[in-house]
């Protein structure tokens, strides 16, 4: 049975606002926390933590087998997203344009703690408006196809949203998500996208890679996880949001730079959320003053408490064992479905190579 | 405590309520079902196997039931489930106990990534591992399975655990599952295979499972090193026919074999490398299971008399 | 690389995305960048190996694989610098190999 100490309910949320004391979790305790947190895609973000602390040793063996497992899985991840990024960068420097990468992939590249132990699926990027035709047809002649969309799929993309339909590469698999602003052109916020390039910095490993400022990659992701109405991966992105804020928090001026350039860019209203829930769901350490000041853009009451209570139950792992309401069995299909399509086929790699002929042999053409 | 050591109506109570912990290799899965067929197989089949107690560690978790809904008086239909979720397709209503098995292949195989995995047989002989990695058809599965009523250990005879570090390979010591005319050679060949229910009508035929021997389960903690790798072809009516195999030849069809060998990257292809450096290779073809055999029965035999 | 191979350039292979091992006459490499693993003829392993160390041009290569005695480029037949060439584009499709900017 499990140790009546241990916690109870969504065992991710406690995993992550107490890291160090997960390793003396009982057995069942740990049996669940790996299912649960699995099903959020944050088993390898939990596994990395521990790991970074040195803890991961002292995690018992039978589940400490389930962290290196993940931890492996996302090495494998994150070494696709870096063979990515050397192909997108050369796509996208045909067409003229500066490879800025937005969200996981940014995290992984500017090398933040954000990345480490994430679970990926598409890269995204951002480019300015008019550039999308020159890059959209750069990136098919360097083998990305369109998906099978319908005609109204196409304009809701095109017309309204603020990414064009996904493209998958022919060869390879992955998937790129081109932006062209962080949010619908229909939304009520208008955050301008010419300000965030006009920004944007080189991550240290390459001169050639971009990512959003601090401020913007902070505000970008609250906007992102408050705007969506898929929040499956909901928990995640908010562990990445404690992460960066964790990290760019520590910078001299931070916060006062964040408030700030959240009123600029129009998304003071997803900044107050985002610092609230981070600070009372995974605790993230956020100063009184940000906080004050950011909640002048937050709704009154007695909206505020309904939202709140939303955000509280939204933001977990929708795996059926948590006490949230909201259970969503999409997500687990996702992430299997997602896990499946990762494995290689049964019989087939694509490895065999062209055997190069031998000097005596004459000229024949040889197959893969 | 075996599941044979459950008291009368044990398995039925925990395969129909809390789960029953069972013990397969490294892995604990927690399993329930409400399916007569299931806890029947279990019963045959895993009688051997050890039953963990509730306040241990559960690797999987999953159940074999019926898909709900009017249906289910018709045209039932089994699922599987992972965790609450529907991961297959539902099969026809008899096939519950094939269902459990290719669900837990699909467990280690999707999930169980602290080892390489690969679709092979493996069985062991003088500490060393005897790998058979070969697609379905190639006569792999009666192979093993006449092997290992010859001498030979079954780790195996679908997934092959490897440690990426040490390169030993882990038992996974399970009913064997035959297709067709294979069952029908084994039943001849080893009589003394304890074999279920033949399920007829599968997506791969008929298909029938026997029992691990008794010395495969209770040496399930026994790791094998490398030995021996041979990929196996049945050809009808063709000489038994063991030839050397390179190693890069060997190392590429475990590169192919393998589930999860690019989560593995460069220390899969490290450790494969190792494994097929440290393991005699070869191709191996036969019709006559008999002859199979014996031919095998000469490569331990080398292997016992050099010491190695 | 489908241009193709100028019996002037300098080809290299990249030392940190490759591993391999060779046993006898078949060699297997592992290509990190694509995530990729290829079986290789000997003579197409060692001028792997030789590109690894350094780029390389085709006649370097020949006289390297050819020449155990040191004996001059002059007596490599056309035939040897072709196939050297066939191999050379074979592992340039594969991905091992670039010609370097000159």
């Amino acid at each position: 049975m499990t140790d009546s100490s241990d916690p109870t309910g969504d065992l991710v949320v406690h995993a992550l606002r107490q890291i160090e004391a997960v390793p003396g979790w009982s057995l069942r305790t740990w049996e669940l926390l790996i299912r649960q947190a699995r099903y959020a895609d944050l088993l390898a973000r939990i596994a990395a933590l521990l790991k970074a602390r040195g803890q991961l040793d002292a995690v018992q063996a039978a589940p400490r087998a389930h962290l290196h497992a993940a931890l492996a899985v996302a090495r494998s991840q994150h070494e696709e997203i870096d063979r990515e990024v050397l192909h997108l960068g050369r796509a996208l420097a045909d067409a003229g344009q500066p490879l800025v990468l937005l969200k996981g992939a940014a995290y992984l590249q500017a090398g933040l703690p954000a990345g480490v132990g994430r679970i990926f699926s598409d890269t995204d990027i951002l480019v300015p408006k008019h550039s999308l035709p020159e890059v959209e047809s750069r990136l098919m002649m360097h083998g990305w196809m369109a998906g099978h969309h319908t005609a109204y799929d196409q304009r809701y993309y095109r017309e309204w949203m603020h990414e064009i339909p996904p493209l998958e590469h022919s060869r390879r698999g992955t998937v790129v998500d081109v932006h062209h602003a962080i949010l619908p052109e229909t939304a009520r916020l208008k955050p301008d996208p010419a300000k965030l390039l006009a920004a944007v910095q080189p991550v240290a490993r390459a001169a050639d890679i971009f990512v959003l400022q601090p401020t913007d990659m902070v505000l970008h992701s609250m906007t992102h996880l408050f705007h969506n109405e898929d929040l499956s991966h909901g928990l995640r992105d908010l562990s990445d949001l404690d992460l960066l804020l964790r990290h760019f928090g520590a910078e001299p001026g931070f916060w006062d730079r964040l408030v700030s350039r959240g009123t600029e860019l129009d998304l003071a209203r997803p900044l107050h959320y985002g610092l609230r829930c981070a600070n009372l769901i995974l605790d993230t350490p956020v100063p009184a003053e940000a906080l004050r000041a950011a909640g002048l853009a937050g709704p009154a009451w007695p909206l505020s408490r309904l939202m709140d209570s939303l955000w509280w139950r939204a933001l977990r792992s929708q795996h059926p064992s948590c006490a949230a309401p909201f259970t969503s069995t999409a997500l687990f299909l996702l992430y299997v479905r997602a896990h499946w399509l990762r494995m290689p086929p049964l019989l087939l790699m694509r490895h065999l190579s062209i055997k190069a002929w031998q000097r005596t042999r004459p000229v024949q053409a040889t197959a893969p | 405590m075996r599941v044979c050591d459950l008291a009368p109506g044990q398995l039925q109570h925990l395969l129909g309520g809390s789960g029953l912990r069972l013990r397969t290799g490294p892995f604990v899965t927690c399993i329930r079902s409400s399916l007569d067929e299931v806890r029947d197989g279990v019963a045959l089949h895993y009688g051997q196997h050890p039953v963990e107690s509730d306040d241990g560690f559960a690797d999987f978790e999953v159940a074999v039931d019926r898909k709900p809904g009017l249906r289910r008086w018709l045209k039932p239909q089994v699922r599987f489930l992972v965790d609450g979720e529907d991961i297959f397709t539902p099969l026809p209503g008899d096939q519950g106990f094939p269902m459990l098995e290719w669900g837990l292949n699909w467990c280690v195989s999707g999930l169980a990534h602290q080892y390489l995995t690969l679709h092979a047989a493996v069985l062991e002989r003088e500490g060393g591992a005897l790998i058979l990695p070969a697609p379905s058809g190639s006569g792999k599965s009666t192979l093993c399975a006449g092997l290992l009523f010859n001498g030979w250990r079954l780790l195996s005879d679908e997934l092959t655990l490897i440690e990426p570090d040490t390169c030993r390979i882990v038992p996974l010591p399970r009913p064997v599952s035959l297709k067709n005319a294979s069952i029908d050679v084994i039943r001849a060949f080893a009589p003394q295979a304890r074999f279920g229910a033949v399920v007829e009508e599968t997506l791969k035929g008929r298909v029938a499972h026997f029992s691990p021997p008794h010395d495969a389960v209770s040496r399930a903690d026994d790791r094998a090193a490398p030995g021996w790798i041979a990929l196996p072809r049945y050809v009808a009516g063709a000489a038994t026919n063991l030839q050397p195999l390179g190693k890069g030849r060997a190392m590429m069809r475990l590169v192919e074999s393998a589930f999860n060998y690019n989560i593995h990257a460069r220390r899969g292809f490290a450790a494969l490398a190792d494994l097929v450096e440290r393991s005699d290779c070869f191709e191996f073809t036969y019709s006559r299971l008999d002859e199979a055999v014996q031919q095998f029965e000469r490569l331990a035999m080398a292997r016992a008399a050099g010491g190695a | 690389m489908s241009a193709p191979v100028h019996l002037a350039g300098r080809y290299k292979a990249d030392a940190a995305a490759l591993e391999w091992r060779d046993w006898g006459d078949e060699w297997v490499v592992y290509d990190s960048c694509q995530a990729r693993t290829h079986l290789l003829s000997a003579e197409a392993g060692e001028m792997l190996r030789l590109m690894i160390d350094r780029s390389c041009t085709v006649d370097e290569l020949a006289s390297a694989l050819f020449d155990d005695a040191g004996t001059v480029e002059s007596t490599l037949t056309p035939d040897e610098r072709a196939s050297i060439g066939r191999i050379l584009d074979d592992l340039g499709r594969l991905g091992l190999v670039e010609m370097m900017p000159s």
